[in-house]
This record gives C-alpha cells, sequence and structure tokens, in this order.
C-alpha cells in the first residue's frame, strides 16, 4: 500500500473517532467571554463588557479560609418566535452543559425575548430566570433572587441600565455573604455616565496601542515583535479564542426563579 | 516452542485478559448506574424535606385566614407521616403517592392564598411564592434526574452485554420510576409583577 493511502486511512480513522466523541448537546456552548451569552443580540456592549470584567474578577476571588473561589455568574440571553417557545429550554440543562461556578458556585441569569429573532431592536423581553449552583442555594435563596428581580429588571428602569444594576445586586450578594465582604458599593449614577460615554472599541485601545506600538517601534528587538506578531494573528485569526474563559464545572439541582414582564 | 503452540497460548492469554478487563469494566458499570439512582433519589428525598419545611411556614402564614386552613396543615402533615413510614418500609410507591399528596396540598394552599387579599397584598405573600416556586422547580428536575439514571441503569441491566453482568454479579433488580400526577410534576404556574 502506497504511504499516501496510509496516511489518507489513518486520518479518516483519527476523523471518525471525533466525530464518534462528539457530544449532541442540545444547547449552543457558551461564547468565548463565557460570562456573557448574548445569543438574542440584545445587550448593549458597554453592559456586555461589565459583566465580562465583574465576571473575571469574581472568578479570582478567594474566600479568606482558602475553600471558596471560583465563583460565576453568567448572563445568557435567547429570543424565541413566541412566549411557548420557552418552554423548550431547560435552564438546568443549559446551567449544567456550562458547568457554571467551581464547586457548585454558580449564578446563571437568562432573558427570553419573544419576536423575530432577525431583528434584535423589535424583541421583547418576555421572561427572566435566576439558577443557582447547588452549593450557592446556601447563598442565594429563591425568595433573595426574586426580590433582586423585582428591583431591577421588573422595574420601568432602561434595560441596559437594568441589568447592570441586577449584576451588582447579584455582585452583592456573592460577595457579602460569600466572600463576607462588610459591604460592596456601586453607584448607578456613575454607572449612567460610564453607559453614556462607552467607545465600543475604549477596551481595547490600551493594549492593542501598546502592541502596535512595539511592532513598529524601532526600539523593540525582533523576536518582540515576532511573538506580539504570532499572539496578534491568532488573535484575529481564530475570531478571539486564544484567551478564553471556561466554566468551572459546576452543577444546578434546579433551584431558581422566574419572573414575567 | 512451536509457531502454533506460541499463536495458541498468545489466543488464550488474551483471551483471558480481554474477558478479565470486560468482567471488571462491566461490574465498574453495573455500581457506577447503582449508585447513580441512589444519589438521586437522595436528592429527591433532600427537596422532599426542604418543600416541607416551606410548605409547613406557608400553612403557618396562612393560619387565623381561614377555617379550611387545618385540613390543607393536616394534609401536610399526614403527607410527610405517610412519606416517612414508607421511607422506612422501601416502599417507594407509598413515598410517591406522599410526594403527589403534598403537592395536592400545596395547589391547595396556592388556592387559599389567592383567594386571601389581605395576606396577598403583603411581602410575605411574594416571598413565599418564591419559594414555593423555587422548591417546585429543584424537585422537578430532582424527579426527572433520578428517571433518567433509573432509565439509564434498568436499560443497562435489559441490554447485551450488561444482563450478562447483571446476571453474573445478582444485579437483578429494576428500579421503578417516580411517576406522580402530570399536574404535580409541574412547576406552580405563578404569575408575579406587572
Amino acid at each position: 500500500m502506497k504511504p499516501v493511502f496510509k496516511v489518507f486511512i489513518l486520518l479518516s480513522l483519527i476523523l471518525l473517532f471525533l466525530t464518534g466523541c462528539k457530544t449532541d448537546d442540545l444547547y449552543p456552548d457558551p461564547t468565548n467571554e463565557f460570562y456573557v451569552n448574548d445569543f438574542a443580540d440584545t445587550l448593549v456592549p458597554a453592559v456586555e463588557s461589565t459583566i465580562v470584567r465583574e465576571g473575571e474578577r469574581l472568578y479570582e476571588e478567594v474566600s479568606e479560609d482558602g475553600e471558596i473561589s471560583g465563583v460565576q455568574i453568567v448572563f445568557a440571553t435567547f429570543a424565541v418566535e413566541s412566549e411557548s417557545n420557552i418552554a423548550e429550554y431547560n435552564i438546568t440543562d443549559i446551567y449544567n452543559q456550562w458547568g457554571i461556578g467551581t464547586d457548585d458556585m454558580g449564578i446563571l441569569v437568562v432573558y427570553f425575548y419573544v419576536g423575530d429573532e432577525d431583528k434584535p431592536e423589535e424583541l421583547v423581553l418576555s421572561e427572566v430566570y435566576i439558577y443557582t449552583g447547588f452549593t450557592m442555594e446556601m447563598y442565594l435563596s429563591p425568595i433573595e433572587a426574586g426580590n433582586i428581580l423585582d428591583e431591577t429588571i421588573m422595574t420601568d428602569m432602561d434595560e441596559s441600565m437594568s441589568t447592570a444594576q441586577l449584576l451588582y445586586e447579584l455582585l452583592t450578594v456573592v460577595y457579602v455573604e460569600v466572600f463576607e465582604y462588610e459591604a460592596f458599593n456601586y453607584d448607578m449614577d456613575e454607572y449612567q455616565i460610564y453607559l453614556d460615554n462607552y467607545d465600543d472599541y475604549g477596551d481595547y485601545d490600551d493594549i492593542w496601542g501598546w502592541v502596535i506600538y512595539v511592532i513598529l517601534s524601532p526600539y523593540s528587538v525582533w523576536w518582540e515583535k515576532g511573538v506580539l506578531l504570532i499572539a496578534a494573528a491568532l488573535i484575529f485569526g481564530v475570531g478571539g479564542g486564544v484567551v478564553k474563559n471556561i466554566g468551572g464545572g459546576g452543577k444546578s439541582g434546579g433551584m431558581g426563579i422566574r419572573r414575567r414582564r | 516452542m512451536k509457531k502454533t503452540t506460541i499463536i495458541i497460548l498468545g489466543s488464550v492469554i488474551f483471551l483471558v485478559v480481554f474477558f478479565g478487563i470486560s468482567l471488571l469494566t462491566g461490574y465498574n458499570k453495573l455500581v457506577d448506574k447503582d449508585v447513580s439512582v441512589d444519589y438521586q433519589y437522595s436528592v429527591i428525598d433532600t427537596r422532599l424535606q426542604q418543600r416541607y419545611d416551606t410548605l409547613t411556614q406557608l400553612a403557618t402564614a396562612v393560619n387565623g385566614f381561614q377555617a379550611h386552613e387545618q385540613t390543607i396543615y393536616d394534609m401536610i402533615t399526614s403527607a410527610r407521616e405517610a412519606y416517612a413510614t414508607a421511607k422506612a418500609n422501601g416502599d417507594l410507591q407509598g413515598m410517591i403517592d406522599a410526594d403527589a399528596l403534598q403537592s395536592i396540598a400545596l395547589a391547595d394552599l396556592l388556592v387559599l392564598f389567592e383567594d386571601n387579599e389581605p395576606l396577598q397584598a403583603t411581602q410575605a405573600y411574594g416571598d413565599y411564592m418564591d419559594a414555593v416556586w423555587g422548591i417546585e422547580s429543584a424537585l422537578s428536575e430532582a424527579r426527572r434526574q433520578y428517571n433518567l439514571s433509573v432509565q439509564d441503569y434498568n436499560l443497562y441491566v435489559r441490554k447485551f452485554p450488561g444482563v450478562l453482568y447483571a446476571s453474573l454479579y445478582s444485579y437483578d433488580k429494576e428500579y421503578d420510576y417516580w411517576k406522580v400526577g402530570a399536574d404535580a410534576t409541574d412547576v406552580p404556574d405563578i404569575v408575579f409583577g406587572s
């Protein structure tokens, strides 16, 4: 047998094996940002950026005794044609598929929008769910979660502001109840200013400016230019897949709360 | 040693190793699936205890508003006692019946709440409804996971080669599903807000 055929057969077998390994997940995989999964395309970039930034910070937090770490708060949005389609989604399954929070210390917030998914601007928020991981149940009860939803997303406040406040209220619970902070302060007036002045590309200005400076600078050495060029090519080439947040492997037992708008 | 003898000896060793590994992995799979059913059962048990606590709080909260509340309170208590007795006797159907009885008590309690305007106006009302929704959601999920693990186990011990391992290691039992009435498995449709 010619070597080329051997290679062909080997590659076919590997491909067959990998195809067999692919699991049939019911729901889409989380995005690379992990903390924000805006499948309905309804969240504004400023809020998405806040969710990711706060999510990454929270994930790094470790309790004083070192027992608790890797807490994750994840937001997801889905667009459905009608309210009856919402029943096709099992929030617990989504939670468990994404594996939110280390040692079941996670919170999943899901927004369901009704309308034509090709027209995000016309989608209407219909239902909001908060589900907790097994261990997180001790810190965030359905009653507390319900009250938080009533004070945020169920008010007449602008949806971006109420989503941000929902995030901050959940962070307050986690930092105070779980990590035993004395308080967790946030200012929504300040946030409104941030929202109004947010530059979609602002988060990347500093790092990309530095990358371009090093690559073009006559003072940087060849290997610095090379490493940065390769890193930049990889990040652009695979859609930012190099830096990827992932779930902590947590599970939920279906404890949660729902609100209908 | 002749070449034929080596081939025969090699084949015998291969078969012994192959069947040895199969017996080990088959046994481990049986144990995994059996333990999974036990674990999921323990989750239901915990959730039922949580629901009992929630219902008791609810029944206490409506105390004094309606004459009907004592009947519901009795129903919750007797459902809990029936569950404890069935659990002590290893009577799964008895536990499922008690679960269903608690669900009926919950439905009655919710009707009582809906008819009770002074109570509805309180913050406590919303909190109770949240507690009920949360625990019913978790219980519904626990039942589903239990039934999935039972299905996984039962399928394995019925199909080949699991049926051989089950017979060999005396895992001849099959688990019953946790089937309560269709109404009882649903999370109550409580409407909040505007």
